[in-house]
């Protein structure tokens, strides 16, 4: 066991836990083969876990901590996602293209993730049926995070896209900035406090 | 009809020889398999097959023909992905929120698909563990593909979007309306002509 992560077996225990939920017929003998391969990683407040420009193959699951998945266009940052604990996130543009990232991923408090090679993902999905089954659980999952928030963004006002964002993240309100909630619901500052004020 | 039948194993032929190029280790007795539970439909040009509010319960395999997928937003038509032979289609943002779908999916022209239910693929999914496999491997490129889609809009410029979509679709010109391509690269056509000009 590393030094400095003597919670790592709990951590371990809450990403199978996770990860059986997305896969729901997972063995788990399989299971623990497998997050044993995730290691403990520790990222201080405001430090950059993965930078755009960079490729990576890398899969994240948050232990401890939130981190802010952010793009910079014309020198302004624009936050696409909030990552809390007990999720995953990976560079999937990356990974699935091959090609250079263009988001950040910035630990807005102290942070524990456990990481993992998506290849060595990929090789338990090889191995075992049920590792491929909640493999294309978690593809499609996050395809259709995706995509809803593509929805979201086409085709609901400011208003619905703020209730939204309350009903699912209530918490958050508390712990991240409001400049960055408000950038990722696409609006104004002022804005963000006037409906605040209203609900 | 005589002709039909040997025409549906001409077709299913194609469609393991388009799934191998997607999935090279595809088992191909359990292709075999899912090629045989497939039906055929014939979709005349400029019939939409798959509406907007519906909700998914196919995939389609695109074996002759090509498809639109579209949205309206403020009356005016988007066109977000265009698809020809090998292409896999379904309504996917139904198939994995659950949610209805908001495109349309649209025969540009006369098109030859093979159809299998949502319930026969998960059928075969549990069945077989390089079936699934071959359910992630498409599902990561469709993935893929919208992100892509979805930063060529953020990052790039109208000209490089051009030079991208001749790069990756040159044949698509000849077969394919200037107004079409013009919506799906979020240009007018006056400026997708001027661009042609340039070339």
């Amino acid at each position: 066991m590393k030094k400095g992560f003597k919670d790592i077996e709990i951590y371990r225990e809450r990403l199978s836990h996770y990860l059986s939920s997305i896969g729901q017929k997972t063995d788990p003998d399989e299971m623990k083969e497998l997050v044993n391969h995730f290691m403990p990683y520790k990222f201080s407040k405001k430090e950059m876990i993965l930078s755009a420009g960079q490729h990576s193959n890398t899969a994240y699951f948050v232990a401890e901590g939130l981190v802010r998945i952010y793009y910079v266009k014309e020198g302004k940052e624009i936050t696409n996602w909030f990552i809390k604990e007990n999720m995953v996130f990976a560079p999937t543009y990356s990974i699935l293209t091959g090609e250079a990232n263009y988001s950040n991923y910035e630990a807005i408090e102290d942070t524990i993730v456990l990481q993992i090679q998506y290849a060595v993902m990929e090789s338990f999905y090889a191995k075992y049926h049920n590792m491929e089954h909640m493999g294309r659980k978690l593809i499609e999952a996050y395809y259709g995070i995706f995509m809803k928030k593509t929805f979201d963004v086409l085709f609901l006002s400011a208003e619905e896209r703020y209730s939204l964002f309350i009903r699912d993240n209530e918490d958050l309100l508390n712990r991240v900035p409001l400049r960055y909630i408000a950038s990722y619901l696409g609006i104004t500052q002022e804005t963000l406090s006037r409906m605040r004020a209203k609900y | 009809m005589k002709e039909a039948i040997s025409d549906i194993q001409k077709y299913r032929n194609q469609l393991k020889e388009n799934l191998l190029q997607i999935c090279p280790n595809l088992n191909l007795e359990e292709l075999e398999e899912l090629a045989q539970k497939t039906t055929l439909m014939k979709i005349a040009k400029k019939e939409i097959f798959i509406k907007t509010e519906s909700y998914s319960d196919k995939i389609y395999f695109i074996i002759k023909g090509m498809v639109r997928v579209f949205y309206e937003k403020e009356n005016k038509e988007i066109t977000s992905v265009l698809l020809v032979e090998g292409g896999v289609l379904a309504g996917s943002y139904s198939y994995i929120t659950g949610d209805k779908n908001f495109c349309n999916y649209q025969a540009l022209e006369d098109t030859t698909v093979l159809w299998l239910s949502n319930n026969e693929l998960e059928i075969l999914y549990k069945k077989y563990h390089s079936i699934e496999r071959l359910g992630r491997v498409i599902i990561e490129k469709y993935y893929a593909s919208f992100m892509k889609k979805s930063y060529d809009v953020l990052f790039l410029s109208a000209e490089e979007r051009y030079n991208t979509f001749v790069i990756n679709h040159r044949e698509l010109f000849n077969r394919i309306s200037l107004k079409y391509i013009a919506s799906y690269l979020g240009i007018s056509q006056e400026t997708l002509s001027r661009l042609r000009a340039k070339q």
